[in-house]
Order: structure tokens, then sequence, then C-alpha cells
């Protein structure tokens, strides 16, 4: 080889060597479409994230929950220190409409609601009646999540029913009329139960569920009256006093015409039922309930979820309770006020886990995600108990269900002792007898 | 200059010392024709020749040297990242045992500092300006959040122990890095390393002037290894600055995990 070929070769090697440390010092780029083929919203910067709540102004639940979603907001930031606080450095505009305890009223709230194109989340409804077919419906053809922190009718989250955009914190109703019922034929040793319900989704389901389960131990549902139809909460009562009922379940709201304090009332009145024991569910468990019957409410039994484990909770005594006593000048009146807490946390949680940062300080969130993100929600360690989201919109899975006997309810004495307390699951529901 | 130059991209560098060094070079080549006499020439190649040894070894210990110092300094200035990576991991995983409102605050406000490093931090320390960088601010705000839950009944000491330890570790680590990035390359070896050099392209060009063009490719392969280690010593000057920085990619990983739940034992699960 002449020296020639070997001073080519060595400039060619030279120029190879310049090209490739050139191709590896050149910056590469790469770009996604971070929303392809979904709906997404976007948040500029600075903007709020858009949330609603429709709850009832007039059942005690609705107020608490409500008071509990202004917390979950304050906490963002900490502290409970009434100073709203922000998620993803955005602020929280949280849009009030009132869900009336009615279907019409929960389709016109959603209605209203949905008016906010950017609305991501609804902390809702109230009552089940609300939610079923109407605003569950309506949320989930706009994408939009709804969750709700006391509806516990069971046909919202049945597989055939169930809205994909519809969660809920609260306790499903099958876990109630089991404990209930369990508690009504084993523990009082009824035989012959009075179901006097309500036509709402929740008090015509939970009275179904209780009569059930009462009826698979070899109980006997001997009346089931309506209370609103001919004849009223009296012709409830007959019909309890002619079947010799001595059980009388009473799953009635107290914000109900009639109320559960009616009803109660009535059969109480009743000389025929002065021995039956009077069970009301946990919507009747409410500190007016107590007020309104006075002695006449001792010895009633209301079921509802174990209020132990969350007055237990380090946090709910030391930071959580409190604030909610500044806030509302009082304790909470019902049970759902820690589930509303819940609620509202996991919609921040979902946003966190679907929203994408957009440079300069926006978001960009898909709303399939932020269902995924709730369907990713397992053994979250809430107020109200542990949550594990199932595709049928059940977040509480299971939950120890206990029965207080009045004036012992927790709602008036907080810390107060169950007479009777179990622990039950959807799935051992489900798949056992 | 250094500082101007390194903080181009590598691509940049390395043709500005290839164009500086081979039009260096032909300017002392057109000088040496024109002044060098042709009589000279062959007792000007003999010396320069005894000279190569000497310049080259020069030239090839300091750059050698720049470059192994800086290499140290680079890999300082990665070792306090993954200092400050694994410190925050302790938090994120020590936070996982609050209630989730306050693991989620912590984790928000971890995500929002971390984030910030590669963007803000790391071009704020390229510019020797790191109060520029809002990461200071958004650290305070970190351990303020910290801090506040220390003062508070329900998490369990074991958890505020470990949190307490995590941010005082990103915060010392951060604080050594930002002293680590306000170094810089000593300037009076770097322009003795390119004195070496200039000195050698020189002599490369007076050896080869009297064998003709033909043998020039010899001294353009030198010239070319001047520019080659030259470009390496800026690229890989300041551990923040240039191509050759300390890496972010265990940061960005980190901030994936922690946006992914990776620390909030009920995303999914984990």
């Amino acid at each position: 080889m002449t020296k020639t070929r070997w001073l080519i070769i060595g400039a060619v090697s030279s120029l190879l060597l310049v090209a490739v440390i050139a191709v590896l010092l050149w910056p590469s780029s790469e770009t996604a479409d971070p929303c392809a083929g979904s709906r997404c919203t976007s948040i500029a910067a600075g903007e709020p994230i858009f949330l609603g709540s429709l709850l009832s102004d007039d059942a005690t639940s609705g107020i608490d929950s409500l008071t509990s979603s202004e917390l979950a907001i304050d906490y963002l930031d900490g502290r409970f220190d009434g100073i709203a606080g922000r998620l993803l450095d955005h602020p929280i505009s949280l849009i009030s409409e009132n869900d009336d305890c009615t279907p019409e009223g929960g389709r016109l709230g959603a209605e209203r609601l949905l008016e906010e194109e950017k609305l991501l989340g609804v902390i809702g409804t109230t009552c089940s009646s609300s939610a079923l077919d109407e605003a569950d419906a309506l949320m989930t053809a706009r994408k939009t999540l709804i969750v709700s922190p006391s509806n516990s009718a069971p046909s919202l989250t049945d597989a055939e029913r169930h809205q994909r955009y519809y969660f809920r914190t609260a306790l499903n109703d099958l876990l109630q009329g089991e404990v209930a019922a369990e508690f009504a034929y084993n523990k009082i040793n009824g035989r012959k139960a009075a179901v006097m319900f309500s036509p709402s989704a929740y008090s015509s389901q939970l009275g179904d569920a209780f009569g059930n389960r009462f009826r698979l131990r070899g109980g006997i549902v001997a009346s089931r009256t309506d209370i609103e139809a001919k004849g009223g909460v009296s012709a409830a009562v007959k019909a309890a006093e002619r079947k010799k009922a001595d059980v009388v379940f009473v799953p009635v709201q107290m914000s109900s015409k009639p109320s559960c304090a009616d009803v109660v009332e009535a059969v109480r009145s009743s000389r025929a039922l002065r021995s039956a024991r009077i069970i009301v569910s946990e919507a009747c468990q409410d500190r007016t309930f107590l007020e309104a019957l006075g002695k006449r409410a001792d010895g009633v039994y209301a079921s509802g979820p174990d209020a132990g484990d969350t007055a237990d909770d380090p946090f709910y005594r030391s930071e959580y309770l409190p604030a909610f006593k500044r806030s509302a000048g009082a304790p909470p009146a019902g049970v759902f006020d820690t589930n509303a807490f819940d609620a509202v946390n996991l919609i921040f949680g979902a946003v966190r886990q679907a929203a994408q940062r957009q440079p300069g300080g926006g978001l960009l969130i898909d709303r399939e995600k932020l269902r995924s993100a709730l369907l990713d929600v397992k053994g979250y360690s809430g107020l109200s108990g542990t949550l594990d989201c199932s595709t049928t919109g059940d977040c509480a899975q299971g939950g120890r269900i206990a029965i207080y006997e009045a004036p012992n309810w927790p709602v008036s004495r907080p810390g107060a002792e169950p007479v009777f307390s179990q622990s039950k699951s959807i799935a051992e529901l489900l798949t056992g007898p | 200059m250094n500082i101007s130059v390194s903080s181009l991209p590598g691509l940049a560098i390395l043709i500005i010392c290839i164009f500086g060094a081979f039009g260096f070079a032909w300017l002392v080549a057109f000088l040496l024709s024109r002044f060098l006499k042709q009589s000279s020439r062959p007792d000007a190649a003999y010396i320069a020749g005894k000279y190569m040894t000497a310049f080259g070894s020069l030239f090839a210990f300091l750059t050698g040297f720049l470059i192994n110092a800086e290499y140290a300094t680079l890999k300082s200035a990665q070792s306090y990242v993954g200092q400050e990576v694994a410190a925050a991991t302790q938090l994120a995983s020590a936070s996982a045992t609050l209630p989730p409102p306050d693991a989620d605050r912590i984790q928000d406000q971890m995500v929002v500092y971390l984030s910030s490093l590669p963007g803000a931090e790391w071009s704020s320390l390229s510019n020797k300006k790191p109060e520029d960088s809002p990461s200071g601010q958004y650290l305070s705000d970190l351990q303020q959040q910290v801090y506040t839950l220390s003062e508070r009944k329900y998490p369990s000491s074991a958890a505020l122990s470990s949190m307490a330890g995590g941010i005082e570790e990103m915060t010392q680590a951060r604080r050594q890095r930002l002293v680590i990035a306000s170094s810089s390359l000593p300037l009076p070896l770097l322009l003795l390393c390119l004195v070496a050099g200039a000195a050698l392209i020189v002599n490369a060009l007076v050896t080869v002037i009297k064998a003709g063009a033909r043998y020039s490719l010899v001294a353009a392969g030198l010239i070319l290894i001047v520019a080659l280690d030259t470009a390496a010593i800026l690229a890989i000057t300041g551990p923040f600055q240039g191509p050759f920085i300390a890496k972010s990619a265990p940061i960005e990983k980190l901030v994936d995990e922690i946006q992914d739940g990776r620390y909030k034992p009920w995303i999914n699960g984990r």
C-alpha cells in the first residue's frame, strides 16, 4: 500500500470520527400527543378546577357533606384554616346545587352543573333517588365523575344499571340490610317483621334488602307498606298490628314527608305494637330525630356505619372533628360527613393521576383517565373506612355496620358503644347464601 | 470565555474547535510560507522535530489533567444528585404512611420541587445564578409542610423521623450541588493548554513544511486531535452546562414514579 493511500485512509477516518461525534451529540426531540383519541379538558394556568356539589340542603347528611367537601378543599394546603388550598397550583371552584332528594331535583341540579363545560367531578347526590337514572346518567353522558358520599341503594351499583362515571363512598345497603336482619332475627329474636318504607329508591331497596335477609334466616316479612301510599302511616301501622309484627324496620329519611320520626311516633302510639322493637336506618340516625321524639325515642335501634373506627382515628379526633365544629358550629349531625371528605379527596387524587402538566402551569386532563384513576384505588385509608373502587362504582367494598340504641346514638353522644356490630363485605353477600 | 463557549451544545463546541484549530493552522502555514525561507526550512524542520515530543507530552498532560479534574467534578455533582434523589425517595416512602390527604400534599410539593430541577435549577446553575432558580423556594415550602406535620399528634414518630431525615438530606445535597456548580475551570491552566496546543500545531507544520503538501495530512491529523481535545475540555467543563452535565434522569424517574402513585399504597394496591 502506498503512502498516499495511508494518508487518504487517515483523512477519511478522521472525518468519520467527527461525523460520529456530531451524530452522538445532536440533540434529539420526541413529541407525542398526550390526549389522543379521548375527551380532554384543558385548564389554563391560574384557571380554577371546577367541581360541583349536588347535595340536599334540607337533609342533615347533605348539609354535613357540603361542610366536609369544603373542609377537604380547605385542607389542600395542609391546614384547616378556612383558607382554600390549591390543587396542582390551581384554585378549586365548587359550584353547589341542591338535589332536593328527588329524581327531578337530581336531574335539574345535574343539568345546571353541567352548564360549566370544564366541570370535572361532582360530590353527590345526597339521596339515591336523585342519582338513579338521573344525575348518574347525565354525568356519565358528559364523562364527568360523580361520587356520592351517602347514596346507598343497591341498584346504583348493580352491574346492569350502573353508570360508568358513578362511584360512591357510602356502604351499599345490601350490607346494612344484612346486619339489621341478623340483629333483628338473632339478637332480639324477632320473627315477624313489618317494613315501612317510602317510595324512594333508597327506602324501598333497603327495605327489600332487609326483608330478603330476614326471610333467609327463617323470619317472616309480615307486612311491607309504602307510607306515602293511600292511608299513609296509619295504614302501615294497622297492617303491622294485624300481622302481629314483633319487629318494625323503618328505612325512611328524616327529610321525607312523612319523616322517619313521624313513623316511629305512630308506631309508638300503637298499643298492639307496644312490645315491637323498632329499627331505623342510618338516614334516620340524626340528632333532629332524637330532639323531635325526646324520651319516646329511647329504645329505638338505629343501624348504620360503625362510628367506632372513625372516632378512634387520630387525624379525625385531632384535626378533622375540631375543624368541622369550627366550620359548622356543631359536630356532624349525621353519619356521612367523613364519606364526603373521602369522596372529595378521591376526586382530587384522580385529578392528580390524570392531569398532564403543561408548560407554563396549565393542565390537560383526560376524562377517561380520571375514571381509570378511581378504579386504581385499592386500600385507601379514608376517614370513613378502607376504600377499593370497583368497576360497578362501589368504593366501600365492605365495612362494619353497627346497631345503636337510643338515646345512645353517636350523633348525640360521640363515642357511644353499639349494642351490635358486624363486619360484612359485598363479595360475601353476593357469593354467600 | 470558557463559560460562554462551554455552555454551547456539543456540536457547536466541536465545530468551533475544529474551525479554530484549522483556521489557526492555515494562518500559521500561510505565515511560514511567506516568511520562512526555503533555505532555512530543513533546519527549522529538524529543530521542530526535536520539540515535537516535548510539546506533545505537555499538551497531553495538561489536557489529561483538565479533563480528569472536570470529570471528577461532574461525577461529584452526579453523586450529589443521586444523594438528593435517595433522600427524596426516603421522604416519599415515609409520607406514604400518612393519611392520604397529607401524603398527596407532600408528594405534590415534591413533584413541584423535583420537576423544577432539570429545567429552572440546572439552567440557573449553568448561568452561575442559583438565586434565579425557584427551586430554593419550592424546597423551603416542602420543608414547611414536613415541619407542620411534625407538630401534629397523629403521624407515627417513625414516619416523622424518616421524613425529617429525608428533607434534611435533600437540603444538604442541594447546598453541596450549588457549591460544586459555582466552581469553574482554572483559566490559567486552560490558557496554558491552549498555548501548548498552538505550539504543537506550529511545530507540526514546520516539521512537514519541507516535505510538501502531500504530507500535510499528517499535520492535519494532529491538528484534529488538538481540536478534539480542546473541545472535550470545553464540553466537560461545568457540571451543569454544555453537553456533559449531571444527568437529571434519576430525578425525572422519581417524579414519574411519584406521579404514577408508586408511593401511594392505595393506588392499585401498591
